[in-house]
């Protein structure tokens, strides 16, 4: 936010006094609002848990709904004895390898298809058919396939990534401009030169958003083998949990994942913003 | 036909069939591009100008006739011109100095040696100090500049252009058609370049040879050879140039071909190209 201010009072500066004080007063006014905005964030999440909590004691059964201040110890809990970073170990392995498994499958499916007009028209139907499946149906299967342990959490994790995946790089290479490519050709490029030079840039947009919105479904993918069937990972912290009937865990165990699932959107928020300097709209934040 | 001609359009004709319908957009065109000279091609929107550039450029074959470069047919892209058209074709994703080293890039000249080239082409243009800039940073005026520095960067031998300036106001337009004529004396060997355009005050400025395109589907109606004008513009600027009675000449000569050689009024021919190119 500063380095916009300065941005803008670079060519102001020489009018002087009124100009600085037309900037603070825009930049106090900015401050304020986002003040705002964030303590009504922090009052609301209070005002959610404090009537949990309160109700939990009084009108609800605490053996259904737990509450807030049983999660968090239960939480400490497992801090303290190291129970929940092994689980959670396990199930961000699971996600990573899913995720990147699901990613470069998806991205290669997605330029090779792209590239090829008479394959897409081809497999066009039945991309839509795998798109549509409810990918949990698998999951059956793949115990079969790949058995009890981990892999079969890499492959369900990587099933739920890679249409996503392959979706967004084959539409964003579908929008590549044709003015684009055409200037390129006229400078003697060859097909390889121009995937790389125009199609993947230009792809990378679409790409990156799709890498984002499936990170939280590689998640989903590892939770969901997990609740099928293992002795590891989050997903069976709280299978297990329910099973005997501690609400408290299983709140517990979604409290991790939904942690977990927001600090990698901001980080790859991060990378994103990096990547894409050239975009306005990145320039802007 | 000259022997001596660089690019040779004979007998062309280019009809699109789109939708189950035929489309003539032009008809036996012919004319011939001396190597060395600038040759405005001028016509209603809709005539074939871009068709025709798109064409000596490889990226369209004449359906009839045919489109000799340094007396070869032309088949495929042809790689020894510069193309520069109307659409923004910088890449948002790469700085100017980045955009500028494209075609360097694709010849596999040295990273070093490309951003030298790139630059001094950048310098010629006047946008050096804007090296690490996004397009999107930048005006549309200096992003046609970009795109100019772009297209002689790697020493074509002829520029292909489309309404090169077609977006920008009439100040700046003028002061591009300056520094370009500029880039253009100072070369050492001499560009070809064919230029389309639908100002005819910009042809006569810039041009050895304009030929006027007219008509649906669109032939040649008129060839009218400029004389000192260019010299003019290029010595005392584009602004005094165009106050010379024989700019007036020529400008109303050609605004007498325009509306002559057409059957259906200029300007209100059906936007052929435009049309079948998408």
């Amino acid at each position: 936010m500063t380095a916009d201010v300065s941005r803008v009072a670079a060519p102001v500066a020489a009018s002087g006094n009124r100009g600085q004080q037309l900037l603070a007063a825009e930049a106090a006014r900015i401050r304020r609002k986002r003040v705002v905005v964030h303590s009504l964030q922090v009052l609301l999440l209070a005002v959610v848990l404090g009537s949990w909590e309160i109700c939990s004691r009084t009108i609800m059964d605490p053996f259904m709904v737990s509450s807030p201040s049983k999660i968090a110890s239960q939480v400490w809990e497992w801090l303290g004895t190291g129970y929940l970073l092994e689980h959670v170990a396990i199930t961000l392995r699971e996600t990573a390898v899913g995720f990147v498994a699901g990613a470069v499958i998806g991205v290669a499916l997605g330029i090779l298809l792209a590239n090829s007009q008479l394959a897409s028209r081809v497999l066009n139907p039945y991309i839509n058919a795998a798109y549509s499946l409810p990918k949990v149906a698998l999951g059956p299967l793949f115990v079969v396939w790949f058995g009890l342990g981990i892999e079969m959490k890499y492959v369900m994790s990587a099933v739920f990534v890679v249409f996503l995946v392959f979706y967004s790089t084959w539409n964003g290479i579908a929008s590549v401009s044709e003015d684009l490519v055409e200037s390129l050709r006229v400078m003697g490029a060859s097909r390889l030169q121009i995937v790389r030079r125009v199609m993947l840039p230009s792809a990378l947009t679409w790409m990156f958003n799709g890498l984002r919105i499936s990170f939280p479904q590689a998640l989903i993918g590892a939770v969901v083998g997990e609740i099928i069937a293992a002795n590891r990972g989050v997903g069976y912290v709280i299978e297990n949990s329910a099973a005997q009937f501690n609400t408290t865990g299983v709140f517990a165990g979604i409290l991790v994942l939904t942690i977990a699932a927001v600090i990698f959107d901001r980080l790859l928020t991060v990378v994103q913003d990096r990547v894409f300097k050239w975009n306005p709209d990145s320039l802007r934040a | 036909m000259q022997p001596t001609a660089l690019i040779e359009i004979e007998k062309v004709s280019k009809t699109y069939v789109r939708n189950h319908t035929l489309t003539y957009a032009i008809e036996d065109i012919s004319f011939a591009v001396p190597p060395g000279e600038v040759v405005a091609i001028v016509g209603p929107s809709g005539s074939g100008k871009s068709t025709l550039l798109n064409m000596i450029a490889g990226l369209l074959d004449p359906t009839d006739g045919e489109v000799r470069y340094a007396g070869a047919p032309v088949s495929g892209v042809n790689t020894k011109v510069g193309y520069m058209t109307q659409h923004d074709t910088l890449l948002p994703w790469r700085t100017t100095l980045a955009n500028a080293r494209v075609p360097l890039e694709i010849q596999n000249v040295p990273r070093k040696e490309a951003d030298e080239r790139a630059m001094k082409a950048l310098r010629d243009v006047g946008l050096e100090s804007f090296a690490k800039h996004y397009p999107m940073q930048l005006s549309g005026g200096m992003r046609k500049r970009v795109q100019l520095a772009r297209t002689v960067v790697y020493n074509p031998q002829t520029l292909l252009m489309d309404e090169p300036f077609g977006a920008l106001d009439a100040i700046l337009r003028v002061n591009l058609q300056q520094d370009f004529l500029r880039l253009l004396a100072t070369r050492e060997n001499p560009l070809t370049v064919v230029l389309v355009t639908h100002d005819l005050e910009e042809a006569v400025t810039m041009s050895d040879q304009v030929i006027v395109l007219s008509g649906s589907p669109a032939r040649v109606s008129h060839v009218e050879r400029i004389r000192d004008i260019r010299e003019a513009a290029l010595s005392v600027g584009v602004v005094e140039a165009r106050r010379m009675p024989e700019f007036a000449n020529y400008v109303n000569l050609l605004w007498h071909e325009l509306h002559l050689g057409s059957d259906v009024p200029a300007g209100e021919s059906p936007d052929v190209h435009e049309e079948a190119k998408r």
